[in-house]
Parts: structure tokens; sequence; C-alpha cells
């Protein structure tokens, strides 16, 4: 990585040597404060790109589209409210939420309904993450996904993952779109309750 | 299976996921702000989505991608808070960031736009816009109307490249200079970037679109041009092409940070993007080696 933090920039008098939360840093973006977005991407970049490469494989899509997550962050940060989320949950939503629009904007459903069958929507618990966090992060959301039925854990999957619409899911799994959707319900529902999310 | 598939109360499962079509959206939203015990199940199966992206493994960006926003920050307006926009950003923004032209982006309008250069929506749910006005996660908010409206002041804003060859040292905003702008660039279909180290230290990032005939250079962390000179930016064809250079605009008030400019005139197919010092006000053709080279091919 490029040392770009080490910038000189002005409106960058008071540094604090502890690390602000990206609640802070936002809250100071929103200000029109360039050091303080650059501290928010080093802290959530990585997280960005790899939810939004998740959804869409192709890096160089995957890497325009967290550029416009980011310009989005720094265009819109004045209008986040705190009372509704952490500033990680904003992005991160932001983040899926564009993810999905480029997947079905860039894909011919033709292409899709292909790739449905092949492509594979978990969560990768094989994959060896370095991070202890990530790891422990993974164990918790595959502990409850086991928990739903199968069909259940693969609309949900599909849904988030894939990015797949009702009707799309519902052509491929061969059942109503009105199933698809209460799989998707029934099955967020279950996860919740397992994973302890406060409701 | 009931057939109550329309049902709103059924969709927030879908709604938390992303997996709804925009006029299903609208269905739910008008619902949610109707009935708080909805809107606590729709938040609290967000709340579990984002559980689904955090077990998701971090991708580390390359650098020029941080370079790259960097540099579009920079001139990029912000917007205004959300309830009374009084048009603008925040009096804490620094001086260079422009009044922000952005006060169609808050409305619905610029909502709308949004969709139509990069998605392609048919429709947008208009009729149930409003409703969706009072949480974040349901107003992905506007980019590409934003970036398009960034764009026309986007050269504005002291990236002091060009004004060698430019009519004019103070273009006003308009439709000239968007269509020249980094943002331009970002947005094209084929947009392609190249990252090289720069002679003496720092980096140079070239992002540029064939079918724009445009490109531009973000340096990172290059020291400024030494006192009475400049950098200069180059077009250098090919060998097969006769090897031309042709000059393509200064890099003036580099600092040592991030620092961006489209290049002026048209880039040709292959040419290869070099930077040399030169000294100040730029000469035709280059007279010391380039410092940095990066081919487009």
């Amino acid at each position: 990585m490029l040392a770009i933090v080490e910038r000189d920039t002005e409106a960058w008098s008071s540094t604090e040597p502890a690390p602000a939360s990206p609640d802070d840093l936002l809250a100071r973006v929103a200000t029109g404060d360039q050091a303080a977005f650059s501290d928010l991407y080093d802290a959530l970049s990585g997280r960005v790109l790899g939810l939004v490469t998740r959804l869409l494989r192709d890096r160089a899509q995957s890497e325009e589209v967290a550029q416009e997550v980011f310009l989005e962050v720094w265009q819109q940060a004045a209008r986040f409210d705190r009372q509704r989320g952490t500033a990680s949950s904003w992005i991160l939503t932001m983040a899926h939420r564009r993810a999905v629009d480029r997947v079905r904007a860039s894909q011919s459903s033709h292409d899709r309904d292909t790739k449905i069958g092949i492509r594979d929507f978990d969560i990768g618990i094989d994959d060896v993450s370095e991070s202890v966090e990530i790891r422990i992060e993974h164990e918790r959301v595959s502990r409850a996904l086991a928990k739903l039925t199968e069909f259940q854990r693969q609309a949900v999957q599909l849904a988030y993952y894939g990015g797949y619409s009702h009707s799309e899911m519902a052509e491929h799994l061969g059942v109503p779109i009105g199933t698809v959707k209460t799989r998707l319900r029934d099955g967020m529902i279950r996860l919740r309750d397992e994973m302890g999310v406060a409701s | 299976m009931t057939e109550r598939h329309d049902d709103p109360a059924l969709l927030t499962g879908s709604h938390a996921l992303d997996s709804l079509s925009d006029d299903e959206r609208a269905l739910i939203e008008a619902a949610l702000a109707d009935s708080p015990e909805l809107r606590a199940e729709a938040d609290s199966l967000r709340e579990t989505a984002l559980q689904l992206a955090y077990a998701v493994d971090p991708i580390e960006p390359p650098a020029s991608l941080k370079a790259s926003l960097m540099a579009q920050i920079a001139s990029t307006p912000q917007a205004a808070p959300v309830a009374h926009a009084a048009a603008g950003p925040a009096t804490a923004a620094p001086a260079e960031v422009p009044a922000a032209p952005v006060a169609d982006v808050s409305g619905d309008a610029g909502q709308e736009a949004r969709f139509a250069p990069a998605t392609r929506r048919t429709r947008a749910g208009g009729s149930a816009a409003a409703a969706a006005q009072r949480r974040w996660f349901q107003r992905p908010a506007a980019v590409l109307s934003t970036a398009a409206a960034v764009a026309v002041v986007f050269l504005g804003v002291g990236l002091g490249v060009g004004t060698a060859f430019a009519p004019s040292n103070e273009p006003g905003p308009g439709t000239t200079q968007a269509s020249s702008g980094l943002d331009r660039i970002y947005a094209a279909s084929d947009f392609k970037r190249s990252t090289a180290k720069v002679a003496g230290g720092g980096t140079a990032t070239v992002v540029w679109s064939n079918a724009l005939g445009k490109s531009a250079v973000i340096l990172d962390g290059v020291a400024p041009a030494p006192e009475g000179k400049t950098y200069e930016l180059w077009y250098i064809g090919s060998e097969g092409d006769g090897g031309k250079i042709s000059a393509a605009g200064l890099m003036d008030g580099a600092t040592d940070g991030v620092h961006s400019a489209v290049l002026t005139g048209k880039r040709s197919h292959g040419v290869t993007i070099g930077m040399t010092v030169e000294p100040a006000g730029g000469s035709k053709q280059p007279t010391t080696t380039p410092i940095m080279a990066v081919p487009t091919a």
C-alpha cells in the first residue's frame, strides 16, 4: 500500500494517536475532511471490495463498484444518520445494493441461467482466512446457516451472495415466486434468531 | 402455500437481501412507513443480512484505486445534510470544495436518473419515492447523477492542467469541460488503468478510455516540480506510428499528495503517456528524459 495517509493536507492539524472509529471518521468526512476519508477507506475498503467481488466475481468491475461506493460515501456522508446504524453497516449495505444493481445490469439472463448452476454461493468456509476476526465471523454465520432448511439456505445464499432476483430464483429452483419469498423470509428470520440479532 | 405473495409483509426477507424488484421495493417501503412492527422486522433482518457481509473475506484493493478516489473526492462536492438542504457543503469544508451543484441530486429526479447510465433500469418506483426517504439503506444515493453534475465543475477546480494550451485560464463550467472530465473516463464502459513508478519517488496511475479517446494521470506521492519547473504530460506515439510526441498539458501544482489531471487533446490508440520536467510554462517538445511512461495499449 502506498502511504497516502502520510500526505499533508490542510485541516489536518489535530491528529489523535488512537485510531478513530468508522463512525467518528464518517462524521469528519461529512465536514469535508479528506484525511478522515482516507482513514475510513483504509478501514473498510477491504471489506467492501471483498463483498462486491463475491457477487460480481470480475475484479475490474468490482473495483469500479467499490470506487463508486466510496465516492458515494464522500458525497452522502452528511446524510448518514447515526441513530440508524453504524458507519460500516451503512457502507456495506450500500456496497451490496450497488453490487446487486451491477450484477443484474451487466449479465444477460442467459448468462446467469448457465452460471447459476455452476457457481458456488456458499460463504466459502473452506477458505483459510488470515484474519481471526473474519474466521470467527465465518464460523458464526456458517453455524447459523446450518440451522436453516436446505431450501432456505439455498435461497438466502443465492439472493445475498449471488444477487439473484425473485423471478430468476423461481425459475432456477422451479418453484413459484411466492415460495421464494417465503423461503427468504423464513430463512432470514431463522438466521436472525440463530445469530442473536436483536429484533 | 398461500398465494398472498403480493403481501408486503412477506417481503421483509427479500428486502433485507436486496432481491426485490423496484416495484416490490416500492410496495414494501410504503408498508414499512405505516407499520412499526413490520419496520422492526425489516430492520432486524437487514441487520442479519449484514452478518452475511461480515463473513466474507476482505480483498485488499490496489493502491491505485485509493489514489484515484483521493483525486476524485478532492474535486467532488458533498451533498448537504438531508432535511432542509440549504445547498452547498458544510461550512467546515475545505475552501476548494466548490459550492455544490447538487440540488437536483437530493430530489427524486436525481435518484431516478442514477439508474439511467449504468444499470438501465426501466423504472425506479417513483410512487414510493417519498416513503423511501426515511432510511439510508433504502436510498443508495445518487452517485452517477452526482458524478454527472460534478463533471461540470471538475476541471474548474484547480487541476491546473492544460492552461498553457487552453484558450482561457479559467474556463467556466460547461459541457466541454464535463466531456473531458475524469468522471467520464471512470464511467466509460472500456475504462482501463495502469500504474507505474515515477523516477524520484511516488507513482503515476494512468486511466483511459479508448471509446472516449481520453486519458488522465493521477500522481500519488510525487514531489512538486523544482522551483521554476513544471511537469508536462506527453502522448508518445509507437514506433510504427513514427514515434510522434505531442504535448498533453501541464501538471502544475503537484504536491506530495494525490493529484490528477485529464490530458488535453485526443489520445490515439496504443499511445504511451509520459511525463517530463520542463521549464515553467511548458515546452513544445520534451527537453528532458521522461520520469514516467505508461503504455496504454
